[in-house]
């Protein structure tokens, strides 16, 4: 399943001594890594490690306490979030954070919002370019509905789905920015075997076709072990390794960390 | 308007509409009258409430900006339908000055932030522009028709209220409809895909009080006098039943909700007198509040039993009617 890359060495995102804290807990310390051009990068750790928040600081909901984030030469630590769309930042969540209200197609069609011009004038009186921008932006999105092999969902009510489908909307909704850099925050948890598989499949798809970088958090080491170029290890806020998953595997520190019942789960592998 | 059924039913529809007054008593005309203006008050909301999920408890008194404003530019000889925009457009700003905290705060606290709003506003309008007794609204014309009479005032307001819901129709299906609806399901979600949320509550603010100011210079039209009196906080209450009675996020929403409360109020005005006749113990206040208890008692009803509106009801049977015979 896994290749190995040829990353062009290019350097996507950098995170450069990112620290964080909530009153008096510092949940990042100094936390410094970078995703390079077309590679998947896990961060993984213990319950608490920060991981969330070290995404958060990402997209945008967090500002870090002291620190740089750049993507792609820019410094973006203090952009505001709307406009880190903008610039090609695409995040999924963890738990379902899509639009209840609205059908699969209406979900993926907000994702385009950035690529829409429409004012309110035009919009208010229905400008004939309005349809056809509608239409436009319409068959990038069945495209990414095929590519995410939803077409038998298309007109459902997001609140009506399961699970595991919810999550692709979410990462289809994603995908619609066009991102030049994908977010991922824990896109299995919860899901059963199968839905992880495609999953899997999925993002090693996006890496391959789209050749965007990947930020993926997750919890299950058997798909982070398959599917990633890379992995960083976070425990309580430090970065405690960095490497390929067959480093990462033997690394003592990691295996520290994650203690009894997790040494076992990575030298499994 | 998908299909030519839907075209013959839309044309239908029209057609009816304006050939209403020649077929109902000019009482019953007053109804509907009454009714067109409040649909398109009432499709603010659901624009602001309904779509984008911002509450106001102002609405009346961004109503009763229209009617100031709209009714000061008529008796200066402004044509009418410039005045209808300009009131829009008073109501629209005032509007997205008191939707401010909504930047902040959300749900109840910005509902008694909008409450504060309206109060602050009907201060205003009486003390500075025109006091309690408010302005007369001189019936206004169109190319040398004047709308002197119900008759004429009711194609006034029903073409008028026909143009806002096909504006309506045009916000909701574009990338604001769609912008409005991310906000209210999920702001951080829609801040993530580029969507700028603090404009676009704004901007929510801002055509949902367009069409109260819209609304509230059609009623001053109608009422042939704008006075603060017409835009009481129950009404505005009123109508945030009625997009619960009618469904919240849609057009169709709006005018069944209107129809539904309006049409049971009406009811209890016509039962009121007869139940007083019946129990003749009962006092004359009670009488009164009869339409009152009527629409309050459906208002629970609806909310108990049937949360998503009758909107909801009627996608169900028409569902039911597609899939015929093969449904229960």
């Amino acid at each position: 399943m896994k290749k190995e890359i040829q990353t062009s060495k290019q350097v996507s995102l950098v995170a450069d001594k990112v620290s964080l804290s909530f009153g008096k807990i510092l949940v990042l310390n100094n936390v410094s890594f970078h995703v390079y051009e077309g590679e998947i990068l896990s961060i993984i750790g213990p319950n608490g490690a920060g991981k969330t928040s070290l995404l958060n600081c990402l997209s945008g909901f967090y500002k870090p306490d002291s620190g740089r984030i750049t993507y792609r030469g820019e410094e973006i630590t203090k952009v505001p979030i709307h406009r880190r769309a903008k610039l090609g930042i695409g995040r999924t969540f963890q738990g379902l954070q899509l639009f209840p209200g609205m059908t699969v197609i209406n979900n993926i069609m907000s994702g385009r919002h950035i690529r829409m011009e429409t004012n309110f004038l035009q919009a208010f009186l229905h400008w004939p370019w309005v349809h056809r921008e509608e239409i436009s932006h319409r068959e990038v999105v069945e495209e990414i509905i095929d590519f995410l092999e939803m077409e038998a969902i298309r007109h459902e009510v997001v609140g009506n789905l399961g699970y595991g489908l919810r999550k692709r909307v979410d990462l289809a909704r994603a995908l619609a920015l066009e991102p030049k850099i994908l977010i991922m925050d824990e896109p299995m948890a919860g899901m059963n075997m199968e839905e992880k598989e495609d999953m899997a499949r999925f993002i090693i798809d996006i890496e391959e076709f789209k050749s965007i970088p990947i930020i993926l958090v997750e919890h299950d080491m058997e798909v982070v072990m398959d599917i990633s170029n890379r992995i960083m290890v976070l425990d309580w806020g430090n970065v405690i390794a960095e490497g390929k998953p067959e480093e990462i595997r033997t690394n003592p520190a990691v295996i520290k960390a994650y203690l009894g019942e997790a040494e076992e789960e990575i030298q499994h592998y | 308007m998908q299909t030519p059924f839907q075209w013959v039913m839309l044309v239908l529809g029209l057609f009816l509409t304006f050939a209403l007054p020649f077929l109902i008593p000019s009482d019953l005309l007053n109804f509907f009258i009454k009714s067109f203006i409040t649909i398109t008050a009432v499709l603010g909301i659901t624009l602001l409430t309904g779509n984008c999920g911002q509450i106001s408890l102002g609405h009346t008194a961004f109503m009763a900006v229209g009617a100031f404003v709209g009714a000061i530019l008529l008796n200066q000889g402004i044509p009418l339908i410039l005045s209808l925009v300009l009131a829009g457009l008073a109501g629209g700003i005032v509007g997205l000055i008191f939707g401010l905290p909504a930047l902040r705060i959300k749900g109840f606290y910005l509902a008694f932030a909008t409450l504060a709003a309206f109060y602050v506003i009907q201060f205003i309008l009486i003390h500075y522009f025109g006091g309690v007794v408010g302005h007369s609204v001189p019936p206004p014309s169109i190319f040398g028709l004047s709308f002197n009479s119900d008759f004429r005032i009711y194609y006034l307001i029903a073409s008028t209220c026909f143009m806002m819901t096909y504006f309506t129709k045009n916000i909701t299906r574009c990338k604001w409809g769609r912008a409005f609806i991310a906000i209210r399901d999920h702001d951080i979600a829609a801040n993530t895909l580029g969507v700028n949320v603090y404009f676009y509550k704004l901007m929510a603010f801002f055509i949902g009080c367009f069409y109260a100011g819209v609304a509230g210079l059609l009623l001053s039209i109608y009422m042939g006098w704008a006075s603060v009196d017409h835009y009481s906080l129950t009404n505005c209450i009123w109508y945030l039943g009625m997009i619960i009675v009618g469904g919240m996020h849609s057009m169709s929403g709006a005018y069944m909700g209107v129809f539904f409360i309006l049409g049971i109020e009406e009811l209890g005005i016509v039962i009121a007198p007869k139940l007083a006749e019946l129990f003749p113990y009962l006092s004359g206040s009670m009488i009164g509040a009869i339409p009152i208890i009527f629409v309050g008692l459906v208002l629970v009803l609806f909310i108990m039993f049937e949360p998503r509106g009758l909107v909801h009801r009627w996608e169900i049977i028409k569902t039911s009617m597609r899939l015929f015979p093969f449904s229960n």
